[in-house]
Order: structure tokens, then C-alpha cells, then sequence
């Protein structure tokens, strides 16, 4: 690392500028080589970071070997297990392109401090990549764009097995995540792109979109819903337009975002009330949590309708629903 | 090597066990008797030694009589109307019971079950005691033959011709290496008879035996009980089961002992000691200072952290061991008080930390290792649960493994608790929690939504003034955020929480540096944060369904009316490249260590308003005061904050992770008298 910071501060930026998209076409990031970039994009981000670098060259050491993902790190971890997405959200935007740069164009770990057997050390750098493109879409910085979309076009290059389990982490599913924070029409274009049942992509590509705040979302959520082909890709719609209707998540992005929040709740109930009483057990609770996250003022009323004609078990749980939101209401 | 002591010269020494006098005096009558006994044999004769004696009454009415301690005073007493009577079943009001004998009662760092030696007379008293009765005129020739139904789960002892010895059931050393990391523990096979055999000697005599149990219940395909049947009779076939028509007749008893089931602590077991690590001191210093002002004798020690032979590499003590127990009923005192006896039995977990040169599974990392090293002695065992070293997740850390405390909800009763657990489990862990029969069957609740996973990351149980005695503790993210909504309502909305705290950033290495101090607008602004904290709402929601269905909790949305108490804190996500999950963000201040009536608890660290931090006094308020009626006199409990927040919360867990208590067996918790 010292060699790096000796050979940036030995040169005018001018210089750097001059040679960095040849070297750029050739480099490597952690996710991705660099030619896996748009010429243009790849230049822009070159030219963002080379600056960016000689600023602030001490940030791009902090990527090189986060403590949760170097073994002096995670082997004293409750789960011994790498991971360091905490560090890199705590980077917060001064990470941006440090964190572009490692994923996208030059990747330069910190070797002495990760593991040297190979399995522990592809384990951490799969670690830190998860991370990173975790922080990166959690900034909503729209520079990440063009590395998330190569990212995403990627992993369905790739064919990466889609994991229906829920609690599974893959990189398609950060990847999506992340595109679907920055919730521009191209993100959503990107993750529609996925919505065939059978597409690699689908189950991250819904993951997605409950994190891309927009009506259409909700539109495309609803309708993959009424596509769904069993009880597992049902939850996880189900799931993923709860995260979507979040009222908590609308209201922490402000006033200026009331009615489309209003809109996306709405649309999410009326489209998960019918469910209740075609659904039982987990898939039910998935949509009582859903109904729940969407949290519509009139919610109480609408449950008094359904609950009207519900069998026994409805009834409980309907009445279970309306006890979490009188609880809820009762504590704001 | 063992120390061997016979229980012969046990009963013959100066410092004779308690269980020995018993039995003695249980046995005295029939010692007399039985030389008497001898003594009539030997005058009426059997001089053809063909089993007939001068007048044939010895064997138109052989003696065969067992008893086993089926009134639970502690002594097996042929002279007791209910130990004959109630020999052979197994009732809440009658019937004798067997303990599993792990402990290590000669500190030879071996359990005492694994070796074919009497460890002492410490270890004399974990076994059950059965009695012959002496059949004085039992002919020369004539045996008594002992049969187990269930050989390979006890020893039996006998004080026969040669003293102590053992007469059926498992009869080999069998001392598992436990250094495995995928395999199974064992390098030798059980060896077992299913019969024995008593001398004529012996039965002119009468014998006392002793159970010894092997291993507890593992799952429901074995009812818990041995029977041993014994009969009389002579020649070479006498001693095969079923019992052979050589036998004589109206010369068969069987009696039955259960084996003793292994009970897990819970929020509300008066414990008698604490541990955690020593790694972090402010911690350390914290959980001292509160447990010392417990006025409850509640011991607190520390081990040390560290991969060196005399260190432990893991801090997360309530994870890697899960402490238990185990007992059996001894009678009552001249006050009427019951009496036990028994031995802490804690459970290891399946798995171990990697070693730190190569990261590579070392089996002599595994819990069970360090446990049977540093916990294993007079009355304290271990157990392994699990089937295959290794195995498991996060779910088998025993943070994802509790008791709910006593309740009855219609039919349902759980007099001393209920395990609770979360998802994910062993499946030989579910067994072996509903094989126990008095804590189950377990109750599960989903918590794969968490990254870690725990059950302690949502619910705890504190005592209260209820007719139940206990009150639910849970996660609230609902409150949380009114709480901060309040702040900047009120004109706050700049106040910081975590003052003064650190984190780690991607270059530290053993101390937090990040500064992590967020401004209470901010925290409501950030849409992910309040995405994750409304999902983890509907999670706990779910958690607190299943309860309260279970339990019959009354679920009032005004706390002070209801059974459960909110603990706010915003939760928020977490991922590496296997799986993600929510986990608390604030500190989890219900993941805490209830000692009686004191709770230690993660210090929030929350925002302070003319100096007082409002998420700490809230605790206070609504824990520490008559409001919600905790505590047994209803007037509040004790609210300890503990400082965990750079040591166990940054490292995704909080007080209740980084400690342990346990207790010795409890007499008040009588297993014996639940049905199920």
C-alpha cells in the first residue's frame, strides 16, 4: 500500500488523467474488470476516482481490508464468518468512489491482512464485495449507476442459481437491492428486464423492486404476485411489496413524497386483502406483515369487512393484525 | 487412572456417605436378617444340593422381592408398604427414579458414567438405590438371575460376594475422545449384558444394587424407564430370557425406575452463580458491580479470553454452553422441605470457533472440549446433545434456546417453565428438548429473520406481580420511533444518540475508533433504517402472537393492563455473503441478564435531554417503578445498565450473549410430579 500512496503522490494529475483510460481498460476490480464498463462510464469514473485518490488517498486504504473481513476481524466475530458491511456503511459518501474503484477498476487488497489460504481468502473477498455494493447502494448516489447496471448484467451473464431462501445473501440480490435504492426508470428498467418466472434473476429482481420507491414498482410487484407459481415465490413477492409499502420508509423520505407513498400503500393493500383469506400459515403471516409494513389509516375498516365473512382462524387472525396496529398507532 | 473405591469400603470407612447410611439403615433389618438367614440355610441344609430341603418349603416359596425408592424419600425399603406397592410404575404420585451419572465426582476429568469404577462416595450417591430382599433359605445352586430391559442405558451394580461389582447393563470402559470435528465422538463401543446373575450366597443374604444412568432420553422412541425383572431358579438355562420354565415358580418381580430428565434454567431459576469472559473490562466492571448488588449470593466469575490451553477463545458465553440440570427426589426434612439430589448438567454446543493460525476446524475448540477441561467436576456435567461435532448454525448458539417461565393456559400446564426456541435448531436438539417431558414439548418461534437469529434478541422474562408471577419482555421498534418522533416534536430533533460511543471502522483492529453519533432527525430520515426497524416490528409481532396464544398472555394495548412490556430499540440489517438478517441497532436492551429481581441491561446510550438520556430513563420508569407492576411485591424491579455497547453490541450481540448463570438443582422445581 505504501508503493501505491509513494507512486500517486510522485505524479501530476494531469499525467494520471492523461494515462487512465488505457490502464483502466486493462484493470481489474473485485467485481469486474474495468472494460466491463461503457468507455465512456469507465472514463468518467477513472478520471472521478484518479482525482478523488489524490485527495483523499488514505480512504482508499480503507478498502483494502475491512476488520470484518480480515481473519484478526471475523475469527473473534460471534459468527466466525467474514463479513464488514458495517464498515463500509459507516464510510458513508467519502466512500463512494473508493468503494466504485475497488469493485469496478482496482482492486488492490491489502494482502498481508487478509487469509493466504485460498478458500478463507475467497471468502473475504466475496465478503467485502458483498459490502461494498451494499454501502454503495445505500448512498443513492447515482455515480454508482453504471457499475451497478455492468454488475447486474453480470450476474445474469453469469447464471447465477437463484437461492430462493430468503435469508440467502447473493450478489445478485445486493446488486439488485442496490439498483433498486437508486430507483431511477433505468434501474427499473434493469430489474423488469427479470420479472419471467424462470429468468436467474427473477427472485433478486423482486428483491429489487421493493426497495425502488415508485408506483410502477408497485404495479410490477402486483402483477408478478398474480403470476406467482407456488406458495415460496409468493411470500417473497409478498415480502418484497411490504418493503416497498413501508410507511415508515415513506415518511422518512419526506412531505415531497406523501402521495406516491399514499399511491404504493394503497395499491399493495387492495392487493394483498383478498389474500388473507386464500392464504394460511406462513404465507398469511407474510401477508399480515405486508399489510402491516403498508399501514393504510383505513386498514382497521377493511380488516371489519373481510373479517365479516372469515372462518374461525381468519377471525384470530385478523384480530391479531388489529391489535399490532392499535399497538402501533397507540405508540406514536 | 481411576481411583478406585469400592463401595464395600465406602460403607466400612470413617467418612461414610450420606446415601450409604440410608441405605444402611434402609437395609439394616435385612442385613440382620439376612445372616440369620444364612445361618437357617445352613442349619435346615440342603444336603443334595439338588434345591429340595428337608421340608420343600424353600422352594414352594422363594423370596424374590425387589424395591426400588417408589415413594421418593430417598431409601429403597422393603419394609415400606409404598416401595412394595408402587415397585413397578411410574405415577406423579409414586414410582423411583435414576439419575444420568456425567458428572466427575473423583476430579479425574472423566465422567463418572464412562468408567466401570465407584468414583467415591460422592459418586455413590448419583446412583439409585434397589434392594433385594434376603431369601435365607435359598438352596445352594440356586440363583437369582437380574434382567434389564433396556441394558444399554445403565449400569447395575450389586454388592454381592465380591462387593461392588457391576451385574448387568453396560460393563465396559468406554471413554470417547471428543476430539472430532466431523465425526462421531467415540473410539470404543458399549459393551452391555442384559442379565446378571445373584448368588445363593448372595440371595440367602439379601443384595442392595444401584442404578447408574448412561444417558438421558434422546427422543420419544424410549419412554424414559428400565425395568428390571428378577427371578429364581436353578441350571443352565435359567439364566436366558424370557424366563425359562426351570425357573420357580411364584418367583418373579420386576420393578422400574425413570431416568431423571434434564431441566433447563430459565429468566426466573434463582441462580447461584454468573459467568462471562474477562475480555472487556468496562463490561466486566459493569456485570460485577450489578450482580454484587444483588444481595443474592450470586457469584460472578470470569474465565479468560484467549487460544492458549488455560484460555477460552470465545466471549459469547451464553452461546457455546447451555445450563441444566438434573435430579432426584430424597424425601422430605424434619421441616417438611423436599429434598433432591443431583448435579448441573450443561449442554455443549455443536460447533467451535475457528483456531486463528490457519482457520481451519480444530476439534479441540469445540465447547465440549473446553467444558469437560473447565467445567466438568463434583455435580457439574456435560452433555452433547448433538449428533455430529460441527454441525449447526448460529440457530444451536443457545442465545436461540430459553425457557419460558411457569404458566398454565387452559388444559396447558408447564409448572417449572417451557423451552422456547427459535428456528433452525437441530433436529436432534427438538428431539431430545421434547424427549424431557416436564419443559415439553418445546414452543418455537421464527427468528430466521434475524441475522444472528436468537430468540434472546426479542423476548426475556421478567418476574412480576401477576398470578402467573412473570411478565413478558419484547423488542418494540413501534416504540422506539415514537420516542424519537416525541424528541423532535418536541424541539430535540438534533439531540444524539450514542454519544460518546465508538464503532469499528474498516482499519481497526482490536478498538473501535468510528465515531457513530447520529442526530435524532437523521436517524428518522433514513429510509433503510426505517424499513428494516417497521419489518423487524412485524417479526416481533409474530413472535408475540405465537406467545401469547401459547401461554395465554393478555396482550392490552396499555402496557400497565397487559402481560407484556415493550422494549424499544430500532433494528436494522445486517449481511455477509450466506445470509442476511436484522439485528438490533440500537442497543437490543431486552437481550439482558435477569438475576431475581435485578436486570442487567445494555445501556442504550440514547439521546439526552437536559442531560438525561431519554431512552435509559424510560427504562427506569416503566421497569423500575410500581407503573407495570414488576417484581414480586409489584413496586418495580432492579435496573442495572451495563456498558456492553463497545464490546458485545458493535459485535451483534449484547448482555445476555456475553453472559451465563446457572444454579445447583432446584427442590422447588419437581419434575417428578408433571404428567407430561
Amino acid at each position: 500500500m505504501m508503493k501505491q500512496k509513494v507512486i500517486f503522490l510522485a505524479v501530476t494529475l494531469g499525467t494520471l488523467v492523461a494515462i487512465a483510460p488505457a490502464l483502466a481498460v486493462e484493470s481489474a476490480g473485485l467485481a469486474m474488470t474495468a472494460a466491463q464498463l461503457g468507455p465512456a462510464d469507465r472514463a468518467a469514473l477513472q478520471h472521478a476516482v484518479m482525482a478523488d485518490r489524490l485527495a483523499r488517498p488514505a480512504a482508499y486504504d480503507l478498502v483494502a481490508a475491512a476488520r470484518g473481513c480480515r481473519p484478526d476481524g471475523w475469527k473473534v466475530a460471534r459468527n466466525p464468518t467474514p463479513v464488514c458491511s458495517r464498515e463500509m456503511r459507516a464510510l458513508g459518501p467519502a466512500g463512494l468512489l473508493p468503494m466504485l474503484s475497488a469493485l469496478a477498476l482496482d482492486w488492490q487488497p491489502d494482502a498481508s491482512r487478509l487469509s493466504s489460504a485460498p478458500e478463507l481468502r475467497s471468502k473475504e473477498e466475496q465478503a467485502m464485495l458483498v459490502a461494498m455494493v451494499d454501502a454503495v447502494g445505500i448512498l443513492r448516489d447515482t455515480r454508482a449507476r453504471p457499475v451497478l447496471l455492468a454488475l447486474w448484467k453480470l450476474a445474469a451473464d453469469r447464471r447465477e442459481v437463484q437461492l430462493p431462501i430468503e435469508r440467502a445473501n447473493s450478489v445478485s440480490r445486493v446488486v439488485a437491492e442496490a439498483l433498486g435504492r437508486l430507483g431511477g426508470a433505468v434501474e427499473l428498467q434493469a430489474l423488469q428486464a427479470h420479472l419471467r418466472a424462470e429468468d436467474p434473476l427473477y427472485n433478486a429482481a423482486i428483491a429489487g423492486l421493493g426497495w425502488c420507491k415508485r408506483t410502477d414498482s408497485a404495479q410490477l410487484l402486483v402483477s408478478a404476485l398474480a403470476g406467482a407459481k407456488d406458495d415460496a415465490t409468493q411470500r417473497w413477492i409478498v415480502a418484497a411489496m411490504g418493503t416497498l409499502a413501508s410507511s415508515w420508509s415513506w415518511q422518512a423520505l419526506g412531505k415531497v413524497r406523501e402521495p406516491d407513498g399514499l399511491r404504493v400503500r394503497q395499491r399493495v393493500t387492495d392487493a394483498l386483502l383478498p389474500l388473507l383469506a386464500r392464504t394460511q400459515g406462513e404465507t398469511r403471516e407474510r401477508v399480515v406483515a405486508s399489510l402491516q409494513l403498508a399501514d393504510l389509516p383505513d386498514l382497521p375498516a377493511r380488516l371489519a369487512t373481510v373479517r365479516a365473512t372469515a372462518d374461525a382462524t381468519l377471525q384470530h387472525d385478523i384480530d391479531d393484525l388489529l391489535g399490532r396496529y392499535a399497538r402501533a398507532h397507540a405508540a406514536r | 487412572m481411576q481411583k478406585t473405591l469400592t463401595f464395600h469400603h465406602l460403607l466400612s470407612g470413617s467418612a461414610v456417605s450420606a446415601l450409604a447410611l440410608c441405605w444402611v439403615a434402609g437395609c439394616g433389618t435385612s442385613t440382620t436378617d439376612a445372616n440369620a438367614g444364612a445361618d437357617a440355610a445352613s442349619q435346615t441344609g440342603d444336603a443334595g444340593l439338588d434345591g429340595t430341603t428337608a421340608d420343600g418349603s424353600a422352594l414352594a416359596t422363594p423370596i424374590v422381592d425387589l424395591v426400588v425408592d417408589a415413594n421418593r424419600d430417598g431409601v429403597a425399603d422393603l419394609a415400606n408398604a409404598d416401595d412394595q406397592a408402587h415397585g413397578n410404575e411410574w405415577t406423579t404420585s409414586f414410582g423411583a427414579s435414576y439419575l444420568v451419572n456425567l458428572d466427575d465426582d473423583d476430579g479425574d476429568k472423566i465422567e463418572d458414567v464412562l468408567d466401570t469404577q465407584i468414583n467415591g462416595s460422592d459418586d455413590a450417591l448419583d446412583m439409585a438405590p434397589i434392594n433385594v430382599a434376603a431369601w435365607p433359605t435359598a438352596p445352594d445352586g440356586y440363583v437369582g438371575v437380574l434382567q434389564l430391559d433396556h441394558p444399554e442405558k445403565v449400569r447395575l451394580w450389586k454388592n454381592g460376594d465380591n462387593g461392588w461389582e457391576i451385574v448387568a447393563g453396560v460393563n465396559n470402559d468406554c471413554v470417547p475422545t471428543f476430539l472430532s470435528c466431523t465425526g462421531a465422538d467415540d473410539t470404543c463401543a458399549d459393551t452391555n449384558q442384559a442379565s446378571g446373575i445373584l448368588t445363593a450366597s448372595e440371595l440367602r443374604k439379601g443384595v442392595q444394587l444401584a442404578m447408574e444412568g448412561r444417558d438421558f432420553r434422546r427422543d420419544t422412541t424410549w419412554d424414559g424407564n428400565i425395568h428390571v425383572t428378577m427371578w429364581v431358579g436353578k441350571g443352565s438355562d435359567v439364566k436366558v430370557a424370557p424366563i425359562p420354565t426351570s425357573a420357580l415358580a411364584n418367583g418373579k418381580e420386576t420393578v422400574q425406575l425413570h431416568v431423571a430428565p434434564w431441566i433447563l434454567n430459565g429468566n426466573l431459576t434463582p441462580f447461584d452463580q454468573v459467568r462471562s469472559a474477562n475480555f472487556f473490562s468496562q463490561f466486566v466492571s459493569d456485570l460485577k458491580n450489578a450482580l454484587g448488588s444483588t444481595n443474592a449470593n450470586v457469584k460472578y466469575t470470569t474465565y479468560a479470553y484467549g487460544e492458549s490451553k488455560t484460555t477460552w477463545n470465545d466471549a459469547w458465553t451464553q452461546d457455546y454452553y447451555q445450563t441444566a440440570w438434573t435430579s432426584i427426589p430424597q424425601g422430605k426434612d424434619a421441616s417438611g422441605n423436599t429434598l433432591i439430589h443431583g448435579m448441573r448438567v450443561v449442554n455443549a454446543r455443536p460447533w467451535g470457533r475457528y483456531d486463528s493460525a490457519d482457520g481451519s476446524c480444530q476439534a479441540n475448540l469445540l465447547p465440549v472440549i473446553w467444558l469437560r477441561g473447565n467445567y466438568l467436576g463434583k455435580d457439574h456435567a456435560v452433555i452433547e446433545i448433538y449428533q455430529v461435532p460441527n454441525s449447526g448454525s448460529s440457530f444451536d448458539s443457545h442465545g436461540n434456546h430459553d425457557l419460558l417461565p411457569a404458566y398454565t393456559n387452559g388444559a396447558d400446564s408447564y409448572p417449572i417453565g417451557r423451552i422456547i426456541h427459535g428456528s433452525g435448531i437441530l433436529p436432534e436438539t427438538i428431539a431430545f428438548y421434547d424427549a424431557q417431558g416436564p419443559q415439553s414439548p418445546s414452543l418455537e418461534v421464527v427468528t430466521d429473520w434475524l441475522w444472528v437469529g436468537h430468540v434472546d434478541e426479542v423476548l426475556s422474562y421478567v418476574p412480576a406481580k401477576t398470578a402467573r408471577g412473570w411478565k413478558l419482555l419484547i423488542a418494540n421498534n413501534n416504540m422506539a420511533k415514537a420516542m424519537l418522533q416525541k424528541l423532535v416534536d418536541d424541539g430535540h430533533g438534533d439531540a444524539i444518540l450514542f454519544p460518546g460511543q465508538k464503532d469499528y471502522g474498516p482499519n481497526d483492529t482490536s478498538t473501535p475508533t468510528l465515531d457513530i453519533a447520529e442526530a435524532v432527525t437523521k436517524v428518522l430520515a433514513d429510509t433503510d433504517l426505517m424499513t428494516w426497524s417497521q419489518t423487524a416490528q412485524t417479526k416481533a409481532d409474530a413472535i408475540r402472537k405465537t406467545v401469547v396464544d401459547a401461554v395465554g398472555l393478555t396482550d392490552a394495548v396499555t402496557e400497565a393492563n397487559g402481560d407484556i412490556i415493550s422494549m424499544p430499540f430500532l433494528t436494522w440489517q445486517q449481511g455477509d455473503p450466506g445470509q442476511t438478517g436484522l439485528i438490533a441497532w440500537q442497543p437490543g436492551t431486552v437481550n439482558m441478564l435477569v438475576v431475581g429481581e435485578h436486570l442487567e441491561i445494555p445501556n442504550p446510550f440514547g439521546p439526552k435531554v437536559n442531560g438525561v438520556d431519554v431512552f435509559a430513563q424510560d427504562l427506569l420508569d416503566r421497569l423500575g417503578t410500581p407503573v407495570n407492576g414488576l417484581g414480586a411485591a409489584g413496586n418495580g424491579v432492579h435496573v442495572h445498565l451495563i456498558d456492553d455497547f463497545e464490546s458485545y453490541h458493535i459485535e451483534a450481540g449484547e448482555v445476555h450473549c456475553g453472559s451465563n448463570p446457572e444454579t445447583a438443582p432446584l427442590a422447588s422445581w419437581q419434575w417428578w410430579l408433571i404428567a407430561h
